[in-house]
């Protein structure tokens, strides 16, 4: 309101004092004499006191009307009439509105709060609000009644209509009406946000029965994993002992006729004895190799640095002692080392390298090379040989336990090498891979991380 | 138990007669003078050793047994004031580090993994008696 509020309310600022709207004017007019214009600022200071006692009026709720001068004149606004469009607020609210006198009686409230209530208006009034105060909440609402009497304050309360259970966050002012205390009751239904919470616990609770839940299965199934490891340790011990035992038996056995019936053996049956000695042997390899391959499987893994190339040279060394006669070209590039499990990878790097040596066997002049490149910013180990090399389209089958490329009178191993390879940089997080031609050489590539 | 009378005694403890057999033959193979004397469990091995009045020179001991095991028994004598010294080799078919471990911790004077062939398993014998019998010391 751009206008300046000129005069006031019922002469003596009586509370409820009617349309009193008789408006002093001033009017200040020519004759300026001196005395004219002392009249004039007394007049002046009057209305300014005026004023000031029409706005503490209005402000503490006294004040009844007030008169305006505006570009139309004069205008007189009914402090009263402005109660219709705060009923129609205060009816129109979705939140109960209540009046209560200092002893919880009701004296009016909105429709909101009868529709919370299932009680009309009119049979509300006269009642206590306290008998809708759920009796488990009634020393909550004694506090909270009488901090509210102080002091603008809420609190959340249970409501009871009828037996039916209604949260409320109520928010409560006390004014002094007309000399009488009365409170203010905003109630607000949290139902909604209630049941919401109440869902949120619910899921909670669930997730945690899902999550205990999905423990008890991880718990079962370690036990069950447990268990099988030490059944498969039971088979292990089998196969290490058990059946080694048997296969020595007849190699022995084999060896001994051969001897003591030396002279009644002719060379067939001796060449039969042989054979016989022979495949319990390369049973018993076999066995080993597996028992080997299980032991990579299981073998805890401990990384350091360690330096490639020096472990690729005394394999090389190894190989190189034990065969002398072989003339071969060893290129071994230095400085290579990576964080790796030490035993395993020398493992690795000396099957590897065997596998070399084994497979140029019949080329002229035989190279091996141990070496290091770069793929897309990885380092990519190699371990490469001029030797017989192998078809591309069983690459992938080189790394399965007993898988052989070759016969096995071409070249002698049990096809287990390059299995237990692929375990060790399997377990190191790597990968392994072979490119390789018939007759020209093959390349064993494998990456650790 | 058989039991054969010359300088050296070898105990072999072990339930399996083939196995035996070709340990008696390896035996004989490296020192024809070499006895042998044969009990097929711990029980029956402690009872030999409780009943001869000079104990053998070494034990050659299996490990799996029925009844008293190679464990046990290394055990026993391990704690038996006359026998305490005694050379003990535990010979076996495992290939379990395991076994190996234990059988140290059990009181073994070594442990040898049965090679696959009589003829790897003969010079692997060998070797042993060359170390252990020292007063009589095997022809090769």
């Amino acid at each position: 309101m751009g206008k300046t509020p000129k005069k006031k309310t019922s002469s003596a600022v009586k509370p409820k004092a009617k349309k009193s709207t008789q408006s002093v004017k001033s009017q200040v007019r020519q004759s300026q004499s001196r005395k004219d214009l002392l009249m004039e600022i007394g007049d002046l200071h009057l209305r300014l006191d005026e004023a000031m006692e029409t706005l503490n009026a209005i402000r503490s709720g006294e004040v009844d009307a007030m008169v305006v001068s505006g570009p139309k004149g004069e205008q007189v606004y009914m402090l009263k009439g402005a109660e219709q469009p705060y009923r129609i607020l205060v009816e129109s609210m979705n939140e109960g509105a209540l009046s209560l006198m200092e002893d919880s009686t009701i004296i009016s409230c909105n429709r909101a709060f009868s529709d919370m209530a299932g009680i009309t208006g009119g049979m509300l009034i006269g009642r206590s609000f306290k008998e809708f105060v759920a009796g488990e909440d009634a020393d909550k609402y004694n506090v909270f009644w009488k901090q509210a009497k102080d002091c603008e304050t809420r609190a959340e309360l249970g409501l009871s209509f009828s037996g039916r259970a209604v949260p409320a966050l109520i928010s409560a002012c006390a004014r002094i009406i007309e000399g009488e205390s009365r409170i203010f009751l905003v109630v607000t239904d949290i139902s909604e946000r209630k049941k919401t919470e109440a869902e949120l616990t619910r899921y909670r609770e669930h997730l945690e029965e899902i999550v205990a839940e999905q423990t008890k299965e991880l718990r079962r199934r370690t036990g069950e994993l447990d268990a099988l490891n030490k059944e498969l340790e039971a088979f292990v011990y089998s196969v290490s002992h058990d059946l080694r035992a048997p296969l020595r038996v007849m190699e022995g056995f084999a060896k001994i006729v051969t001897e003591t019936y030396a002279d009644k053996l002719d060379a067939e049956g001796k060449n039969y004895l042989a054979r016989i000695r022979f495949s319990s042997e390369q049973m018993s390899h076999l066995i080993e190799d597996l028992l080997r391959l299980s032991r990579i499987s299981r073998q805890a893994i401990r990384t350091m640095r360690c330096d490639l190339s020096s472990i690729a040279s005394s394999v090389m060394r190894g190989l190189c002692q034990a065969d002398p006669a072989r003339n071969i070209e060893v290129v071994i590039e230095e400085g290579i080392s990576a964080d790796v499990d030490l035993d395993l990878m020398k493992i690795a790097i000396s099957n590897l390298l065997s596998n070399a040596w084994k497979f140029t066997s019949t080329a002229e002049k035989a190279s091996i090379e141990f070496g290091r490149v770069n793929q897309e910013g990885k380092a990519v180990y190699f371990v490469r040989d001029n030797g017989v090399g192998f078809d591309q389209t069983y690459a992938n089958k080189m790394f399965l336990p007993f898988q052989r490329l070759h016969a096995e009178k071409e070249f002698e191993g049990t096809g287990i090498g390059l299995s237990i390879v692929e375990r060790i940089i399997r377990r190191h997080g790597g990968r392994i891979w072979a490119e390789g031609e018939v007759g020209k050489g093959a390349t064993v590539y494998f990456t650790l991380d | 138990m058989i039991m054969k009378t010359t300088r050296a005694l070898v105990l072999v403890i072990d339930d399996n007669d083939d196995e035996v057999f070709i340990t008696r033959t390896v035996l004989s193979r490296i020192d024809p003078e070499i006895s042998t004397a044969i009990a097929t469990s711990g029980e029956q091995g402690l009872e030999f050793l409780r009943k001869s009045e000079t104990p053998p020179s070494l034990i050659l001991l299996d490990l799996k047994m029925p009844g008293m095991g190679g464990i046990d028994f290394l055990r026993f004598i391990r704690a038996d004031n006359r026998l305490h010294s005694l050379p003990v080799i535990v010979v076996t078919n495992s290939t379990l580090e395991a076994d190996e471990r234990e059988s140290l911790e059990a009181g073994a004077s070594s442990f040898l993994r049965k090679a696959s062939t009589i003829d790897q398993f003969q010079e692997d014998i060998a070797a042993s008696l060359g170390k252990w019998l020292k007063n009589n010391k095997p022809r090769p």
